[in-house]
């Protein structure tokens, strides 16, 4: 029996360690479900988050105890996990309670949609060819700038403006290749940096660029009145409803469109060919593939899956300008989704988006507690949980956060002053940067990793592994010699032919 | 590519009329890494159904030679005819395409995928590699892709390593590393087969058995073979046709295994003077 307990795959070897963290997330799930219980469904932290999202939480964290207990390489749990974790994020959306939920509800729809098209660019030239590309924005801002440009200084009709984008991006992409052919993974990357600085600069200086504000005399650098596809007939045919609601369809179409064209090139033997380089591109190349070709191509296609999620942003923001561009706010999101939602696999490139997204407009609607709490003025009030958490919170968002991003802390500035304005907007930066840490810790391979390719066959063949027992290779059972079927799974045994010789 | 498609179709026009004999033929190739000169006018020819062996010390320069001849490594001169045509310099995947294939000492497989993945990238001339074809021509690729997966099922059979089909590349052992090695470059149907020390790490009976199976292969399929070998004992055991000593980035005994087992050259190249 030793030996085949060590044939077992690997998932199966490192199961106590995968479950040693679900008893950890198990636990945290708990604690939200004590809090909830505790304050009666009313905390909020800061008086912004409301505590159904750290049910949410919780429910994210039990779906993950449950998709810890199967093999998450295998498709259908893959497809389980998925599913869940969007309802889980859908609820989320929903349960948010808003003065306008349309545009609640649109915006997050439409953002995923666009973060989504990008990873899923990313996925393309990262996680199927192994090109590191630190330079999304660079094929986001191609879109992005030809769809507005075209479109508000030229009135061309958005679709074309969009097509002429992906179709520049994708020759670019093309171009991209030939002066980076010999980059490997570290150089490649500074490559892509190097243009993605390169577009907003340029955005920042060129004055085709710029849009003109009438009222105010000066020009400031940007595109201004972009318009989004159908507008005209949208508000025509329904005046009482906002336009995001088409833009949301449109941008959500976009989105699985891309998501077919990037799955049915990943289970194709094009897909392969990318994968294979991903490993070990000499290699490829001696067994007869021109990698430049592959490269090229993989490049064109990814650089016009982004231009499309950069046409789709042009759209919605309306007017673009180059602050857009900064790394902080696209690049790095995107490498975030990319590496929460598992390289290599396009369902998790939508819930890394998904994820990315949430966080985002965590970090936007946030706002600092006031800055008098403490806990002795906390016992007045009528509740004690929330003021207490405010006390804690305004610590470390203060406190602390002054300690590291300013010349002296918040409290020994000044003692009394409740109304300094504190940007928090440093938090979504720290959030996301600990997300990657503990995600590239914990979950090396993503919520949903790649799927190995496992193909079906309704048989098995096996050889003798040794004196009269055959191996069955789907589920490693041991049958006798002669058998017909494996006794563990069921499936028709071939023998093979070195066995019959 | 004009280059490419000539060179083809001199090898389909000599396939049926003339019986070439000498297929492979390198002649004064040359390397230098900085200081040391790996390779010092290294000349070997190859002739058709024929097993060669490549044998010498450590740092002869054996690796060197597969690697400049194939194309993964730039030479610094000398000539390579690949049925009787100049091949050399020309990057690797274009002599793989003339029927030239190799394995690695190292077998660099591809190890984040799976055993039967690795073996379906091989085959030449499939559909499905182009992008439009991934795309439109769905149902005639896994009609293909069907018979790649068949084929890749009878060399892991040959191979007795079916049951590791499913399983990372990184996850197999050091032999079995070296199968799937081996069964990848028969998978994508060479002509010439440059094999890199295909049996180090592998069990003694086993690795007999698979140079019985290189054997029955040069039968069946007229494949010509240059092996590179470490262990001097092991391939004059083998059946091999006929051996090249090398020492010092040189081919200094070129005979039959009888004549090599007595040669003194060899054994100063192996032992020291």
């Amino acid at each position: 029996m030793s030996e085949v307990e060590s044939d077992l795959p690997s998932q199966d070897r490192s199961k106590t360690y995968l479950e040693r963290n679900a008893i950890i997330l198990y636990l945290v799930f708990i604690a939200f479900l004590l809090l909830t219980f505790i304050s009666k469904g009313t905390i909020s932290i800061g008086r912004s988050i409301d505590i159904s999202g750290f049910n949410v939480a919780g429910l994210l964290g039990s779906l993950i105890v449950f998709a810890w207990k199967f093999d998450r390489k295998q498709p259908h749990i893959s497809n389980i996990f998925t599913i869940g974790l969007v309802s889980a994020f859908l609820v989320l959306v929903v349960s948010r309670d808003s003065a306008n939920p349309t545009i609640w509800i649109t915006s997050i729809l439409i953002s995923v949609s666009i973060f989504g098209l990008m990873a899923i660019g990313l996925n393309l030239h990262t996680g199927m060819t192994g090109m590191v590309n630190f330079g999304v924005i660079f094929f986001v801002g191609i879109g992005a700038v030809t769809t507005g440009l075209l479109n508000s200084k030229y009135g061309v009709d958005p679709w074309i403006s969009l097509t002429t984008g992906i179709v520049i991006a994708m020759v670019v992409g093309y171009l991209t290749a030939f002066p980076t052919i010999r980059l490997r993974a570290d150089y490649f990357a500074i490559v892509t940096i190097a243009l993605g600085e390169i577009l907003r600069i340029v955005l920042n200086v060129e004055t085709t660029l710029r849009s003109r504000t009438e009222s105010s005399g000066i020009s400031s650098p940007g595109i201004a009145n972009i318009r989004g596809p159908w507008l005209d007939v949208w508000e025509n045919a329904f005046p009482d409803r906002p336009y995001l609601v088409l833009l949301t369809i449109i941008s959500v179409s976009l989105l699985a469109l891309g998501f077919v064209l990037s799955e049915l090139i990943l289970n194709s033997p094009f897909g392969r060919v990318l994968k294979t380089i991903r490993e070990d591109e000499d290699v490829v190349q001696s067994y007869g593939y021109n990698v430049f070709q592959y490269k090229a191509l993989i490049l064109a296609i990814g650089g016009g899956v982004m231009a499309a999620a950069g046409g789709v942003w042009a759209w919605w923001l309306g007017s673009i300008f180059p602050d857009f561009m900064l790394p902080t706010s696209s690049t790095f999101l995107v490498w975030a989704a990319f590496v929460i939602g598992g390289k290599g696999n396009n369902k998790g490139m939508i819930i890394g988006a998904a994820f990315i997204t949430y966080i985002e407009l965590i970090s936007r609607t946030i706002t600092p507690p006031p800055a008098n709490v403490s806990f002795r003025t906390c016992v007045a009030e009528s509740s004690f949980v929330v003021c207490s958490m405010d006390v804690v919170f305004r610590f470390i968002v203060l406190d602390i956060g002054g300690l590291l991003f300013g010349s002296s802390s918040y409290t020994t500035a000044t003692r009394n002053a409740s109304n300094i304005h504190i940007d928090v907007n440093f938090l979504r930066l720290i959030v996301i940067g600990l997300i990657i840490l503990l995600s590239m810790r914990y979950f090396t391979d993503g919520l949903v990793p790649e799927e190995p390719f496992r193909p079906k066959i309704d048989y098995f063949r096996s050889s003798t592994t040794f004196e009269g027992a055959l191996r069955c290779q789907f589920c490693n059972q041991l049958n006798q010699v002669g058998a017909e079927v494996c006794v563990s799974c069921g499936k028709r045994i071939i023998t093979s032919k070195s066995s019959k010789e | 590519m004009r280059f490419l498609r000539q060179a083809n179709h001199y090898f389909e026009k000599f396939k049926g009329v003339i019986k070439l004999t000498n297929i492979l033929e390198i002649n004064d190739l040359t390397k230098r890494f900085g200081g040391i000169q790996a390779l010092d006018g290294v000349s070997l020819n190859l002739n058709e159904k024929e097993i060669v062996g490549l044998i010498g010390p450590n740092g002869c320069g054996k690796s060197t030679t597969f690697n400049v001849m194939s194309g993964v490594m730039e030479g610094d001169g000398g000539s390579v005819m690949l049925y009787g045509e100049e091949v050399y310099g020309l990057p690797s995947d274009q002599i793989n395409r003339l029927g030239m294939s190799r394995t690695y000492q190292d077998t660099r497989l591809w190890r984040d995928l799976t055993v039967i993945e690795n073996l379906m990238l091989p085959p030449k001339n499939q559909l499905g590699v182009k992008v439009l074809n991934s795309l439109f021509t769905r149902n005639r690729i896994k009609k293909e892709e069907k018979e790649i997966l068949e084929k890749a099922y009878d060399t892991l059979d040959l191979l007795e390593i079916t049951h590791m089909a499913n399983h990372y590349c990184s996850e197999l052992s050091g032999g079995q590393s070296k199968l799937v090695d081996l069964g990848r470059v028969l998978m994508s149907d060479p002509k010439i087969l440059l094999l890199d020390e295909p049996v180090a790490g592998v069990a003694g009976p086993l690795a007999e058995k698979i140079f019985e199976r290189i054997g029955t292969l040069r039968d069946e399929l007229g494949l010509s073979v240059l092996i590179i070998e470490h262990n001097m004992d092991f391939i004059l055991q083998q059946g091999v046709d006929r051996v090249f000593v090398m020492s010092n980035g040189r081919v200094v005994v070129e005979g039959t295994p009888s004549e090599i087992q007595q040669s003194k050259t060899v054994i100063e190249a192996y032992l020291g003077e």
